[in-house]
């Protein structure tokens, strides 16, 4: 029970583990087909990308310089604004106070000092003052030091009561008697208005000394700023500011104008930036708040303490840039399009061709030869590789059917030697030679003429090598001689003179025999008893050279030029196998160095010299010279 | 061709973007067409609705529509008032801000704006649109308590008149209930009244009651100004005024003596608040219960120019 459960617990673990394992291999395979997959693909798609890779880089930096840039550039801009403003507003509200001050300089030097007030002078000119500032002030007066009115222009009823000694101008006034005491704007409250309104006004008041009797009495008089050209001033330059803003504060942070006043004072709104403002000198801040970077610009108003204040909120610049940064998105995109685009054209371009040339490639290595060329176009560099490829091919096609040529060449010149070997007028011949012996019972000469017969033929075959030693070749031909010089009835004579040592070197087979044959009927067929033929060989430092001369009717110099170069027919007499077909298969075996050398006298001669290389005859060498190498 | 297919899809996008860019550039930045509100007031160009239109303006810019004044003169009953409201949305509204006359107007106007988003300024008298109001039957007795507090409470042999523009104008009438509240048991006895009477119908009737008149109560501006020119006149004896004004001319004339007292309410703020109701023409924010009580100032005199009312004098002297 224990051994069947353990068993089946074995049984499963390898169950889980095949599982696993051929779960790992799906999924390497996966893995494999993915790699594949995401391989880049071709030079076209590698120049694209580089291309686009770069120029989307390129544009990428150069748009998030530009946008630093001109971010820097338009707050400078804002800023370099907000300060042109301030600053011209500031002079002008600054020349509007001068212009005060100097209304109660002229009131104070040219017109009360030294003058009774009851002189009719300081009335006349006051009004001339007046008149010729009422643009810019509502009234000018004078309060003794117990808060009661003087003078007063222009001439206007007093409001019941004003209580002016305890009012803030008059107190300020009194507290600083070297210097102007400028008021916070408020209500003027001192003379009645005939046209039941309250108009807003400052007060710049200061203590001067009249001259009344022999000492002088201290006064306080009086110019009443008119408000509301503060307002106009403030007003414009408020309107189109987008969503900055200015106001003025005093130094204490009190709004002494603001856009949003009135939300303020009902207390809806909030001015966080005056507090800032009077904690800073004249220029420009940043300052972070909760809804962001403020840019708070300052100037001071001479004479009063007051700060003439920009605000611009952070989402004003941001919302001013957004039109900017769009166009700058737009441009990018554009660009980038563009970029994609062109270098998508530029990578077809210049990839085209190397493609076309590739395919052309292709496709002859897959074997489509059928008037297929290779593509020849593109750059110049392009069309020289496709040139010096189809030439390359066209060589390697030359070259093949050179191969194939001289493959059918050696075949068919071996074919013709082993036919020679089987002529039916030969064996025929031969085999009735053999049966006049054997009838003549010449069985001793029958069997010889058998045995060369046979060794004749097992050397032709040589059991289908193309290559053998020379000993071999020799025997051949002496075996053929043999066959022959019976056939003949010794008409003629052959002789052998070949060192043993050449007999040791290889050959294409079927050399000797041709020669000999072709020595017997071209050369001492005809020749009564006195034919010879001698066959002879030497080596010299790597060549053999093996002659076959004989002493027959020779032949002329032009037979023997169209012996080697004429065509392949067959000759009047023999095996059919000429001296071309022997000088063809030496040379297509050995090389254009080697084959037949015949020297011919008419009446003369012939002599053939067979030159072959001299090679050992080894199996190694054998193979090898069969395998063409 | 998976290069392809990856070259035109990276194209799309670019392209796309361009576009988008392109789109953002030409109509992405332009301001939002803002919302307007129709704002229906009776004798809309008066000055008393100075502060209310202060606070209207101020509360439009932080909620961020445009507010369109519609032109009236005074409304003599709530017809007069539902026919402006009709043409008002005939000519097309996205939102209405009316100071109902009465409880009738307000019904019909509600039933003519159903469509549209709504709010009620003044008195209101349905809980189905809220209003953003003052309570004048507070004021009333706030008015009541200034003139007790002068008499010691004692009022006992003081005849009272009152003035009013309007019997129709439920806000008069709730000030008027509120100030007979106020003096019940002050001893104060109520001789006479005068609502909707022309100026003539008012100065003959002052004339013929002024010696048998202690205090005149002016429950609007229109009436206050008419009053106080015959105190001017000298035409009251020794009559003293009090009044319920809104307006500049009501604080002016307190100023120069010839009110008494003077309950101000800060329109300004009631603006501001009815005005934001309509941030995101929420229908939820414009019937959603409002607990704010607008403010009132019960002015003197010899306070009027002090540091506090200062914001409240720029308020109404400064036309935004």
């Amino acid at each position: 029970m224990r051994n069947n459960r353990k068993e089946t617990n074995e049984k499963k673990q390898k169950n889980v583990r095949e599982r696993i394992k051929s779960r790992l291999e799906l999924y390497r395979e996966r893995i494999m087909v993915l790699k594949k997959s995401h391989t880049v693909n071709g030079i076209q798609s590698t120049l694209m990308i580089s291309f686009s890779a770069l120029s989307l880089a390129l544009v990428a930096i150069l748009g998030s310089l530009f946008m630093f840039r001109f971010r820097t550039s338009a707050r400078t801009t804002a800023l370099s604004s907000t300060e042109a403003i301030l600053q011209q507003t500031g002079t002008s509200l600054d020349e509007n106070l001068l212009m005060a001050r100097r209304i109660s300089d002229t009131a104070d030097y040219e017109v009360l000092s030294g003058n009774s007030l009851s002189d009719p002078f300081v009335a006349k000119n006051l009004y001339l003052l007046y008149e010729a500032n009422k643009d810019a002030i509502l009234s000018i007066a004078l309060y003794d030091t117990s808060g009661s009115l003087l003078l007063a222009e222009p001439v206007a009823k007093q409001k019941e009561d004003p209580d002016v000694s305890h009012q803030e101008w008059f107190q300020g006034a009194l507290d600083k008697p070297e210097s102007f005491y400028v008021s916070a704007p408020h209500v003027q409250n001192l003379f009645q208005d005939d046209s039941s309104r309250y108009n807003w006004t400052v007060f710049m008041s200061r203590v001067i000394y009249l001259t009344e009797g022999d000492r002088p009495k201290k006064a306080i008089l009086l110019v009443d700023l008119d408000y509301s050209r503060l307002e106009r001033t403030m007003k414009k330059i408020n309107e189109n500011a987008g969503g900055q803003y200015y106001y003025i504060c005093d130094d204490k942070g009190n709004l002494i104008y603001h856009p949003r006043q009135m939300p303020i004072l009902e207390g809806y709104e909030k001015e966080p930036s005056a507090i800032f403002a009077i904690r800073h000198e004249d220029g420009s801040f940043p300052k972070v708040s909760l809804k962001g970077r403020d840019y708070i610009s300052i100037r001071s108003i001479t004479y009063t303490g007051w700060k003439l204040v920009s605000v611009i909120p952070g989402k004003t610049l941001t919302q001013n840039m957004i039109n900017n940064v769009w166009f700058l998105f737009f441009i990018l995109s554009m660009t980038s399009a563009t970029v994609l685009l062109i270098n998508r054209i530029a990578a077809i371009r210049i990839a085209r061709p190397i493609l076309a040339l590739d395919e052309s490639v292709k496709s002859i290595e897959a074997g489509k030869l059928d008037g297929q060329t290779i593509y020849i176009g593109g750059s110049p560099e392009i069309r020289h590789l496709g040139d010096s490829i189809q030439k390359s091919y066209e060589e390697i096609d030359r070259l093949m059917h050179q191969i194939v040529e001289e493959e059918r060449l050696r075949q068919k010149s071996e074919m013709d030697a082993l036919q020679s070997q089987i002529n039916p007028h030969f064996l025929y011949n031969t085999l009735d030679s053999i049966t006049w012996m054997i009838e003549g019972e010449k069985n001793e000469e029958a069997v010889y003429m058998i045995t060369q017969l046979a060794r004749l033929f097992r050397i032709s075959l040589s059991k289908g090598n193309r290559i053998i030693s020379i000993g071999d070749e020799v025997l051949h031909a002496q075996s053929y001689m043999n066959i022959q010089k019976y056939r003949y009835k010794d008409r003629f004579q052959v002789q052998f003179h070949l060192p043993e040592e050449i007999k040791t070197y290889c050959t294409v087979k079927l050399i000797l025999q041709p020669i000999l044959e072709n020595a017997i009927y071209y050369g001492v067929e005809t020749m009564d008893g006195d034919g010879l033929i001698e066959v002879s060989g030497e080596i010299s430092d790597k060549d053999i050279y093996i002659h076959v001369k004989d002493n027959g009717i020779g032949m002329t110099e032009e037979t023997v030029k169209g012996l080697l170069t004429g065509g392949e027919k067959t000759p009047r007499h023999g095996s059919g196998v000429g001296l071309k077909n022997v000088n063809n298969r030496i040379r297509l075996q050995f090389g254009e160095a080697y084959g037949l050398i015949i020297q011919s006298e008419p009446d003369e001669g012939t002599k053939v010299t067979l030159h072959l290389p001299a090679i050992p005859f080894t199996e190694e060498n054998r193979k090898r010279l069969e395998e063409g190498q | 061709m998976k290069g392809k297919k990856g070259f035109l899809i990276s194209e799309l996008i670019l392209v796309g973007l361009t576009v988008f860019f392109l789109a953002k550039l030409l109509w992405g930045n332009s301001d939002p067409k803002m919302k307007e509100v129709a704002v229906i007031l009776e004798d809309s160009e008066n000055e008393k609705w100075t502060a209310l239109k202060g606070g209207l303006k101020a509360g439009a810019s932080e909620a961020g529509i445009r507010l369109n004044f519609i032109s009236t003169g005074s409304f003599e009953s709530a017809e007069d008032e539902t026919s402006i409201v009709k043409e008002t949305l005939a000519e097309g509204t996205n939102g209405l801000l009316v100071w109902p006359l009465n409880g009738k107007a307000e019904k019909e106007i509600r039933t003519l704006a159903r469509r549209t988003p709504l709010a009620f300024l003044g008195n209101g008298h349905t809980k189905k649109v809220r209003t953003t109001q003052n309570d004048s039957r507070e004021n009333g007795k706030q008015l009541a308590g200034m003139i007790l507090t002068d008499y010691s409470s004692n009022l006992s042999e003081k005849h009272l008149g009152v003035l009013w523009s309007n019997p129709a104008d439920q806000s008069e009438k709730e000030l008027f209930l509120g100030l007979k509240e106020g003096l019940k048991g002050s001893g104060v006895t109520f001789s006479w009244e005068l609502g909707s009477a022309s100026d003539e119908e008012v100065t003959s009737k002052i004339s013929e009651f002024r010696n048998r008149t202690e205090i005149i109560v002016a429950l609007d501006d229109r009436q206050i100004e008419l009053s106080t020119q015959m105190k001017k006149n000298g035409d009251l004896n020794r009559a003293v005024l009090y009044g319920f004004g809104r307006g500049m001319n009501a604080v002016y004339q307190l100023d120069e003596g010839n009110l008494q007292g003077l309950v101000f309410p800060n329109d300004f703020d009631m603006g501001y608040e009815a005005a934001r109701r309509f941030t995101g023409f929420s229908k939820v924010s414009l019937l959603e219960e409002s607990n704010h009580k607008i403010p009132v100032r019960l002015l003197r005199m010899r306070d009027l120019m002090k540091k506090e009312n200062q914001d409240m004098l720029y308020i109404i002297s400064h036309n935004l």
